[in-house]
Order: C-alpha cells, then structure tokens, then sequence
C-alpha cells in the first residue's frame, strides 16, 4: 500500500491556503464595491481550492488524485478570470489583485509540476 | 488461490472507528452551526456533506463481500477526512472557531485517520498475498435458504417509500446533501435488486453486492439522522429493522446465487 500522505505537508496545500487567506481579505476589502452574488462566488471558488488540494493528496488513489487535482486547477482558473474581470471593472484594486495573482500563479506552477510527478509515477 | 472475496461481512456498527465517525460527524455539525450565515452555501455546506459522506463510505465499504472494493471506499474515507480538515483549517483561519476547539476535533480527525490506515493496511494483504482460502480466516456462512426475490424487493419498495416521507422532515440545509444521499442510497438498493433479475450470476453477485452497500449506507444516514434528532425513535427503530432484515435476505440471496453457480459449474 502506497504511503498516506501528510497533506499538510505540501507547498501546493499551504499556498493555497494563504490564496483563501488572501481572498477573505479582498472580499473584506471591497465589499461594497462587490454584490453579494459576487463575494459569495469569491468565497466559494476560495475555499473550493484547498479542500480540492487536501482531498487529492490525503489519499492513494492516483486516479483520483489526477482527477481532484485537474478539478483544482480548473478551479484557479476561473478565480484567475473572475478577479481580472472585477478588476477590470475596478471592484477589485490592483493591489489586491496583483497579490492574489500571485498566488494563483504559483499554486498552478506546482500543480503542474505535480501532474509531472503524477506522469511519471505512472510510467514507473 | 488469490482471496479477493471476502467469507462473510460484519455488522458495521461493531466497528470501533465507526463510532468514532459517529462522534466526530456531531463535533462537526456542532461546529458548522456556528459557522456565520454567509457561510451556509460554502464552508458549512462542504463540512456536512463531506463528514456525512465519510460515514457512509465506512457503511459501505465494510458491507460487501468484496476486498477490492472496500479497500476503494476506506481510500474514499481518507479522501474525505481530507476535506473535512482542509474545510477546519480554513474555519480556524477565518476566526470562525477557537483554537482549543480546532485541536480538539483535528485529534478526533487524526485518530479516525489512522484508523482507516490500518483497516486498509489489512485489506491490502487480502489483495496482495495469495493465501489459501481454508487457511485464511474462520468464518461461518448463512444458511442458504431458498427464498423468492419478489420478498426482498417488496421490503426495498417499502423502505424507499418510509425514506421518502421521512426526507420531508429533513431540514433545509441538508437539501444537498442527506436528503439527496439517503434517497439515492434507497434508490440505488432498487435499482440493483432489479437489475440482479435479468442478469447472469457473476453480474447479479456484483448487483446483489452493490444493493447490500447500498442498504448500509441507508442504515448509516438514518443512524446520523437519529443522532441530529431528524426522525423520531420509532421511525428509527422501523426503518432498522426492515433495513436490517433486508440485508439478511440479500446475504442469503447471494449464497443462493454462489450455490446455483456452483451446481451449474459441477
């Protein structure tokens, strides 16, 4: 049996804790240039992210991880297109907006190391 | 020979760590009750529908004849101990629960955790080493008894119906998630049992063997439904007992589809 990993462990879980941080933070920021539809849907892509994360890593089922993993990812993405519309539309500042960035930058170069990692696994 | 089918299936509710599911599924919804209201769609929702899940995994995956099988639903545990602590660390993150309260629930968590671990370490020998079958484990086998599917299948359609008025009493936060679980499982006993009829006696084996997962899990969201004072003791006590005698019936079911198998081959 393969080992249970420690997801706690993991840069991609804490960095994409400090995203859901990061998010709270926005929406408390600009909540009254936000609807509630809007932090709402902020809140929920936020706090989607790292349960995703945790839920991949904290079993040994490697298809389900892919799978957990690429739901993830396609989850950051969204985020990344919700915040740049809203900061398009100045209901988010672009500090705010460049400091999230940032994370969901980062959060997607080590998803995408892990799909590496996944692959290769794979191969063995 | 390689074990892959198990000799007989225990009661789940003998289990220690279910116990402890139970346990911590009352912590948790202690909690998400304290969660703020803009959190009910989010956070809230995520917590009860993956705590919830966990405990019917364990049901399910400790009731059917297949290691393989529980071996997948234990992995679906651990899957979901993962969101639940990802969803607590995000609550103790956002100031929504104390610190003592975190540590206190994150143990419960761990414990389970480990728990789980070690069932599915054990279920892992099942599946890695060749055992002889004789030498592997003492067991005793139901009786086989010749009984007639349309029993089974009058006792299911009476369930579903007594699981479809008893969801009316549900509140409207578990909308997404017992609510829609329990019938599914209800369902999902039906719809295999049907299926079981037409099918050949390896398909209906696997069909049997699913209805029999499928009626646990209903049995384990009706234990949580009496722990969150959902039903009353005397709907608990009915839909237990049908659920329980059904669960026979389908064990012996299964004997009697192994044995005409067996007739068939010899």
């Amino acid at each position: 049996m393969k080992r249970v990993e420690n997801f706690r462990d993991f840069q991609l879980y804490l960095r994409s804790m400090y995203l859901t941080r990061e998010s709270y933070e926005v929406i408390h920021v600009c909540k009254e240039d936000l609807t509630d539809k809007e932090v709402a849907l902020i809140r929920k892509m936020a706090i989607t992210i790292p349960i995703k994360i945790a839920s991949a890593v904290g079993q040994v089922n490697m298809k389900l991880r892919f799978k957990n993993l690429n739901n993830a990812k396609s989850i950051v993405i969204q985020l990344r297109a919700t915040l740049l519309e809203f900061n398009k539309k100045k209901k988010v500042d672009d500090h705010s907006f460049t400091r999230i960035d940032g994370y969901l930058e980062d959060i997607l170069k080590l998803l995408h190391g892990y799909f590496w990692w996944i692959s290769n696994e794979k191969a063995k | 020979m390689k074990i892959s089918k198990k000799q007989y299936v225990g009661n789940v509710r003998d289990l220690k760590v279910y116990g402890k599911a139970l346990q911590f599924h009352k912590v948790i919804y202690e909690i998400v009750e304290s969660l703020p209201d803009y959190e009910r769609y989010n956070l809230s929702d995520m917590l009860r529908r993956s705590c919830s899940s966990m405990v019917a995994n364990l049901a399910e995956g400790n009731t059917n004849f297949y290691y393989k099988k529980e071996y997948n639903h234990l992995n679906m545990v651990l899957s979901k101990i993962g969101e639940c602590r990802s969803a607590l660390d995000i609550s103790r993150m956002a100031g929504y629960i104390s610190e003592s309260e975190y540590k206190n629930v994150d143990f419960k968590s761990e414990e389970i955790l480990k728990m789980v671990i070690g069932m599915m370490r054990r279920t892992d020998r099942y599946l890695d080493n060749e055992l002889d079958l004789d030498k592997a484990e003492t067991f005793h086998k139901s009786t086989i008894l010749p009984i007639d599917i349309s029993e089974v299948h009058k006792k299911v359609t009476t369930l579903n119906s007594l699981i479809s008025d008893l969801v009316l009493q549900y509140p409207i936060t578990e909308r997404n998630n017992m609510k829609d679980q329990i019938t599914r499982a209800a369902k999902s006993t039906l719809e295999n049992l049907n299926n079981s009829k037409k099918s050949s006696y390896s398909q209906a084996y696997l069909d049997l063997n699913t209805a029999l997962g499928s009626i646990s899990e209903t049995l384990a969201f009706c234990d949580i439904s009496i722990m969150q004072g959902y039903i009353t003791k005397s709907q608990y006590d009915e839909i237990n007992n049908l659920g329980t005698e059904i669960l026979d019936l389908v064990i012996d079911l299964m004997n009697q589809v192994n044995k005409e198998k067996d007739e068939e081959v010899y």
